[in-house]
C-alpha cells in the first residue's frame, strides 16, 4: 500500500473549497440584488 | 403604442423571492460533512492505492450531479425552444452554472488522483479526460455567451441551442473508455458483475456520496434559480424606473 494520505487530503480540501466559494458567490450576489431592490424601493 | 407589461412569470416582479441558501442547502452541508467523516475515518483504504482511493468518493460523485445538471439544462433548452417559457431558460442557466462547479471539482480531484496513480497530473491522449475538459469549456462558453448577449430572447434562444449540443458530449465521455483502445483511465467496476467487487463499507460510502452530492447540486440549483428571479426583479425595476 502506498502512502498517499496527503493527496487524499488535498483532493478533499480542493473540492470543499470550490463548493464553499460557489456558496459564497450565490449568497453575495443575492445580497447585492436585494440591496439594489431595497434602494430602488426607498427612492 | 405602449408595450405590454411583463408577465409575472417572466420578470419575477412583485414576487417575494425566498433565500437562495435555505434549509435544503444547510441539510446538504450537514450531509456532506457526515459523508466526509464516514469516507475518511470509517471506510477502509484500498489495499494498493492506500488513502488516495478515497478521492473516489468526491471525484466520481462530482460527475453524476454534473451530468444530471447538464441533462436538465438540455431538457430545459428544448422546453424553451418549444414554449418560449422564461422559467425554462432560468432553470437551464442555473443548471449550467452548477454543472460547471461540479465539473471543476471532478477535473481538479481527478488530476490529484492521477498524480498519485499515473504519476502525471494530466494525460492528453486519454480521451475521457480530454472530452471532459472539452465539456467544461463548452459549459463555460455557454455561461460566457449568456453574459455577452443583451437582448433577453436572443440570449435564451442561442443558449438553448448550445445547451442541447453540450449534452450530446456526455454519451461520448461515458463510452470513451469502451470506444478507444489507447486508454489509461479505468473502466467502471462498481456494481459491475464479473469485475472486482468493492467491500460493503466502500460500496455504502460510494452510493452515499452519489446521493449526498446530487442533493447538494439540487440545493445549489434551487439557490441559483432564485438568484435569477432576484436579478430579473432588479432589471424589471430599473426598466420600470427608466420608463
Amino acid at each position: 500500500m502506498i502512502e498517499s494520505t496527503n493527496y487524499m487530503t488535498a483532493a478533499y480540501i480542493v473540492a470543499t473549497t470550490i463548493y464553499i466559494i460557489y456558496s459564497i458567490t450565490l449568497w453575495s450576489r443575492a445580497r447585492r440584488y436585494r440591496r439594489q431592490l431595497n434602494q430602488d424601493e426607498a427612492q | 403604442m405602449t408595450p405590454p407589461p411583463p408577465r409575472a412569470a417572466d420578470s419575477g416582479a412583485s414576487l417575494e423571492v425566498k433565500p437562495v441558501l435555505d434549509w435544503v442547502f444547510w441539510v446538504a452541508v450537514l450531509a456532506v460533512a457526515a459523508l466526509y467523516v464516514r469516507a475518511i475515518l470509517f471506510t477502509p483504504p484500498d489495499a494498493q492505492q492506500g488513502n488516495a482511493q478515497k478521492i473516489y468518493y468526491v471525484h466520481i460523485a462530482a460527475w453524476l450531479p454534473a451530468y444530471i445538471a447538464i441533462g436538465v439544462m438540455a431538457l430545459m433548452s428544448l422546453v424553451y425552444l418549444w414554449l418560449h417559457d422564461d422559467r425554462a431558460d432560468r432553470l437551464g442557466e442555473a443548471c449550467a452554472e452548477v454543472a460547471l462547479v461540479f465539473l471543476t471539482v471532478g477535473l481538479a480531484t481527478g488530476m490529484i488522483w492521477a498524480r498519485v496513480i499515473w504519476g502525471a497530473w494530466w494525460v492528453w491522449w486519454e480521451m475521457r479526460l480530454t472530452l471532459a475538459l472539452f465539456l467544461w469549456f463548452v459549459v463555460a462558453g455557454y455561461l460566457v455567451m449568456r453574459g455577452a448577449i443583451e437582448e433577453d430572447h436572443q440570449r435564451a434562444r442561442y443558449s438553448a441551442v448550445l445547451g442541447v449540443l453540450s449534452a450530446l458530449l456526455i454519451p461520448f465521455i461515458h463510452l470513451s473508455v469502451y470506444l478507444f483502445q489507447a486508454r489509461i483511465h479505468p473502466m467502471p467496476v462498481a456494481l459491475q458483475p464479473g469485475k472486482p467487487q468493492m467491500s460493503p463499507e466502500m460500496l455504502v460510502t460510494f452510493l452515499s456520496s452519489f446521493v449526498v452530492f446530487t442533493f447538494l447540486s439540487i440545493a445549489f440549483i434551487r439557490g441559483r434559480y432564485r438568484l435569477s428571479l432576484l436579478r430579473d426583479q432588479v432589471k424589471a425595476q430599473l426598466e420600470g424606473g427608466a420608463a
